[in-house]
């Protein structure tokens, strides 16, 4: 599905800021990166969905070495990740319903195919009632939950989240993370980027935790107590 | 490629709403100045038709003439003897259609606009315009017509009007390159504005560009919807543009036409909107659109290029 061997990542001229970062992530896992406030969490997860290149290493993402394709390729590999970005990034003067097509008009489908289902995404967290609203009249909350609708609703084979129950109150953020694992369940591969120790400990899963620019990988609590297979996957605690 | 620069204008590109923006895609400052490379280049065009067709028409008014000339002898009028004998030649010469002589009236009337309403008498002796028409220039050899006519008719001589249409269609000529010329320009200007303008929606937008291609988007989606929004505006700019410059044709037309010489003085044509140039401005929205959405196309896919 992914890995990254001996990776490295430097902005300009500067230092580098990932060191040979080396992991795989198997189809239909589920793992959090972690890591403190500016550990390097938001670069690794660009490097993931090819928003960057590595300044060095190999990154294979879906069996191609992405460094090999020509740019040309890469939307279509592009299509198969969902993102769920900090800050949201919806489109201002796109209604909820609208943002959350999006991924599906870029795909190329046409509204009477997906508009049923998008709706009842809609609904489903939460938000049936906002679908004609502009970001600028939601909640953060809101915003997040539109945010990780379009990140879904193209049913990807990874879905890439970088803090997404930071704007949600403690129970929406549960929520939020059984859709995640829900979505793991259905077999997409999920990697949530976050630094709140809670929300870790909600889901018994792998760790990617950041430091100092390297990666550790840290087996998930089951396993450290004997009782983890590694191919079992992620998302039991939420099952 | 043709596709998608027809898809604007067909209602096509993208389906659904429109991504970007209406408001702050561009400034009302784009359209004017779109309005105005429009504007410039309807004149241009119009410059352009209007010169050449003018030329068409004074030159093939007098491809098939010649003028032949008799200078009268020192204060007498040309006897009509050396009228017949210079009628004659040009009569038997191959490729003339006809040959008349002006009369006095007639050779008076061309002099009116220089001295008035005079009388001319027979005291003022004035040379004989022979007025030729050919059947085929090319048959007429003009040398040997020369010689012959002043072998007949000492002091005739034959004005083909060769270094008149030579003049004339070297300054058309020159007229309809600086047209051109000036036409590049406002193209090359109005395709460097656009080039900015996309650039400085590609910035405005680079949140919602950068969404969407790492949604996956190939960069012709992106550039879609730039391309719907410029063409339209090309569109429209190009639109106000030719109804600024049929104003100003109109005035012109009126002030050049409206007021000219009583005796219809035909040196200069009038210049005035034909069908043909009419139908050359007409493509000035639409050249203007187009530029506009094959700019930003290619502005947007060269810019992708540098994201990863």
């Amino acid at each position: 599905m992914l890995s990254f061997e001996n990776v490295g990542l430097r902005y300009d001229v500067g230092p580098e800021v990932l060191h040979d970062i080396s992991f795989t992530l198997d189809p239909g896992s589920f793992h959090f990166l972690t890591g403190r406030s500016g550990a390097g969490k938001t670069s690794a997860l660009r490097l993931m969905f090819l928003g960057l290149r590595p300044t060095r290493g190999t990154i294979r993402l879906f069996g191609y070495d992405i460094s090999q394709l020509p740019a040309r390729e890469l939307p279509p590999l592009r299509r198969r990740i969902g993102i769920v970005f900090q800050d949201f990034r919806l489109i201002d003067h796109l209604t909820a319903y609208e943002n959350v097509t999006l991924p599906l008009r870029i795909a190329g489908f046409r509204e009477p195919d997906y508009a049923g289902d998008v709706k009842e995404l809609l609904n489903w967290v939460g938000l049936g009632n906002r679908i004609d609203a502009t970001p600028d009249s939601l909640s953060g909350g809101e915003k997040q939950r539109v945010a990780i609708a379009r990140a879904v609703v193209a049913k990807p084979d990874l879905l890439l989240a970088d803090e997404p129950t930071g704007n949600v109150d403690a129970e929406i953020g549960r929520r939020l993370l059984y859709l995640f694992a829900e979505l793991n369940r259905l077999g997409t591969s999920v990697v949530i980027a976050t630094h709140d120790r809670s929300l870790v400990e909600l889901i018994d899963a792998p760790e990617l935790r950041l430091e100092n620019g390297r990666l550790q990988l840290l087996e998930p609590p089951s396993a450290r107590l004997g009782s983890w297979t590694a191919s079992a996957g992620a998302a039991k605690g939420a099952s | 490629m043709w596709r998608a620069i027809l898809m604007p204008f067909l209602g096509g590109g993208n389906p659904g709403a429109p991504v970007l923006p209406r408001r702050g895609t561009t400034g009302t400052a784009l359209v004017i100045v779109m309005t105005i490379m429009s504007y410039l280049a309807c004149l241009a065009v119009w410059a352009g038709i209007s010169i050449t067709t003018a030329t068409q028409a004074w030159t093939s008014g007098i491809s098939n003439t010649v003028t032949v000339q008799i200078k009268p002898p020192e204060d007498e009028p040309v006897p009509q003897s050396a009228i017949d004998s210079a009628l004659s030649v040009l009569r038997k010469t191959p490729g003339i259609a006809s040959a008349n002589a002006l009369q006095a009236k007639d050779t008076s009337k061309l002099l009116q606009p220089w001295l008035g309403n005079l009388v001319l008498g027979p005291e003022l002796p004035l040379p004989v315009l022979i007025d030729v028409k050919l059947t085929e220039r090319s048959q007429v050899d003009f040398d040997k017509l020369q010689r012959e006519l002043e072998k007949a008719v000492p002091g005739a001589t034959v004005d083909d009007h060769t270094r008149w249409t030579a003049r004339l269609i070297a300054v058309s000529r020159s007229l309809t390159a600086i047209s051109l010329t000036v036409l590049a320009l406002v193209l090359t200007a109005a395709m460097a504005i656009m080039v900015f303008a996309t650039r400085a929606g590609l910035m405005t937008h680079a949140g919602i560009v950068e969404i969407l291609h790492f949604s996956g988007a190939q960069g012709e989606f992106i550039a879609a919807e730039f391309e719907r929004h410029f063409s339209r505006l090309g569109l429209r700019a190009g639109i106000m543009g030719l109804l600024l410059a049929l104003v100003t044709l109109l005035i012109v037309h009126f002030m050049t036409g409206a007021g000219g010489d009583a005796q219809g003085f035909s040196l200069v044509p009038r210049l005035s909107l034909s069908p043909v140039t009419f139908f050359g401005l007409l493509l000035v929205p639409i050249a203007a659109a187009i530029v506009a959405t094959i700019t930003a196309r290619l502005t947007v896919l060269r810019a992708l290029e540098t994201m990863p």
